[in-house]
């Protein structure tokens, strides 16, 4: 019996302490109730390879004790795809975190290879506790039952079959990299404490910056907000379509004043560049034109999509149908 | 060959796995400890591993459906379980239910024939 009786502890060991004797009483009944009746088969006593045999019949002690857990599992079936959509979208905004951690740490010390080396540990760190975050907030859900409002839907939230919606993979991503470069605007966030020991900045903003700090911020509140109203309410194709028109126009005008303001940037040592100032202001005003036009082409696209979301029968978008 | 004879495995597991809680809540009609119940279900054609049944009874006990007491009988003390007047009401509901799906299935499977 002393096999039956090492099982038993075992399984016991693993098991709530209010339901154990409760539930190791039982067990030993089976067990014992088992043991006879082959015994009683055979004419003897089972001999302790069979009982062993017996034993390793009945389940291993873990497995045996969690089936009477109330949880037999970490992350059910049902908050499952809200895990891992969240733990996607949390991994694709921490590594174009670091991304741009890089290509700072790049453009400031010119040494791609020692940016990346010192990138990558952290960047796995950063995966496994986005990973261990997700993770937990996906038990606390299901211990919760918060599973329902999770799940909790209504088909006209949904955008229409036909239109054409920005991902959500692409939105949080934006909102992702828009939050960082609110946070770096305002000063809460600072690339350079991320450089070497002893490294000073090559560039400066110029003077000019100090009139654009407010308008600048207030795109990049509007920017974040017609993100997170795609986001919410995908939906709403027509409102969608009409905020992305006011942000690429606001955008276009905003870049189109900052290029009329001209320099952007100061080399506070020039003798450490192999540029000047003045080519590096050149190359910052092609790339601020660049991006003007391309906003001003978002524009345009923005300003066919509102029209189809116009033209569509059965109202301007979601919307209206979902707000009544 | 392999691969159906593991994904039929898993497929009658699954099928299974449903109709065991109506098995042990039929056989509860009358009083059982968790070995005789287990053999009476076997007896009737319907296998049970131990590791699944006594977590079941619980938690069926837990839910109101059942209701049980520790006894002495052969020397040894026993807990024995039956079916609570909550659990017969939920029974007689679920029996409709099966017989209503059993019916449907088995007209699907003729017409398939």
């Amino acid at each position: 019996m002393n096999l039956v009786e090492r099982y038993l502890a075992a399984v016991g060991r693993e098991l709530p302490e209010d339901q154990r004797a409760d539930i190791v009483a039982e067990l030993r009944d089976e067990l014992m109730s088992k043991i006879e009746e082959r015994e009683g088969g055979l004419g003897r006593l089972l001999d302790r390879r069979e009982q062993e045999a017996l034993l390793v019949e009945h389940g291993h002690p873990l497995v045996v004790a969690h089936r009477y857990r109330r949880f037999q599992a970490l992350v059910g079936p049902s908050v499952y795809p809200f895990w891992w959509a969240g733990l996607k979208a949390a991994l694709v905004v921490g590594a174009g975190v670091y991304l741009v951690v890089v290509a700072v740490n790049v453009f400031a010390t010119g040494e791609v290879q020692r940016a990346v080396v010192r990138a990558v540990p952290a960047l796995w760190e950063a995966f496994l506790m986005i990973f261990a975050v997700s993770t937990l907030i996906a038990v606390a859900v299901e211990r919760s039952g918060g599973v329902a409002r999770l799940a909790r839907w209504r088909p006209s939230q949904l955008p229409p079959a036909r239109f054409k919606t920005r991902s959500r993979f692409d939105l949080v991503v934006e909102i992702g990299l828009g939050v960082v470069f609110i946070l770096w605007w305002i000063g809460a966030l600072r690339f350079r404490d991320l450089a070497p020991a002893g490294y000073g900045a090559p560039i400066a903003m110029a003077p000019t910056w100090a009139a654009w700090r407010t308008p600048v911020l207030a795109y990049l509140l509007f920017e974040l907000a017609t993100n997170l109203v795609a986001l919410a309410r995908p939906s709403w194709s027509g409102t969608n379509a009409a905020l992305r028109l006011a942000r690429n126009m606001a955008g276009a005008g905003l870049l189109f004043g900052i290029l009329q303001t001209s320099p952007w940037f100061l080399l506070p040592d020039p003798g450490r560049h192999s540029v000047t100032e003045a080519s590096l202001n050149r190359g910052v005003e092609i790339g601020l034109t660049c991006a003007a036009l391309t906003m001003l082409a978002l524009g345009v696209v923005s300003a066919w999509r509102l029209y189809q979301a116009l033209c569509r029968p059965g109202g301007v978008d979601g919307s209206l149908r979902a707000a009544s | 060959m392999g691969g159906e004879v593991e994904i039929f495995e898993g497929l009658r597991l699954e099928l299974r796995r449903g109709s065991l809680i109506l098995a042990v809540l039929g056989q509860l009609r009358g009083e059982h400890y968790g070995y005789t119940l287990r053999k009476a279900l076997g007896e009737a054609g319907v296998e049970i591993d131990e590791g699944a049944l006594y977590p079941m009874l619980r938690r069926l006990e837990a839910q109101g459906l059942l209701t049980s007491q520790w006894r002495e009988e052969e020397k040894r003390n026993k807990r024995f379980y039956r079916l609570s007047p909550q659990g017969r009401a939920v029974l007689d509901r679920l029996i409709g239910e099966w017989r209503g799906l059993n019916a449907a299935v088995d007209h699907i499977l003729k017409g398939e024939a």
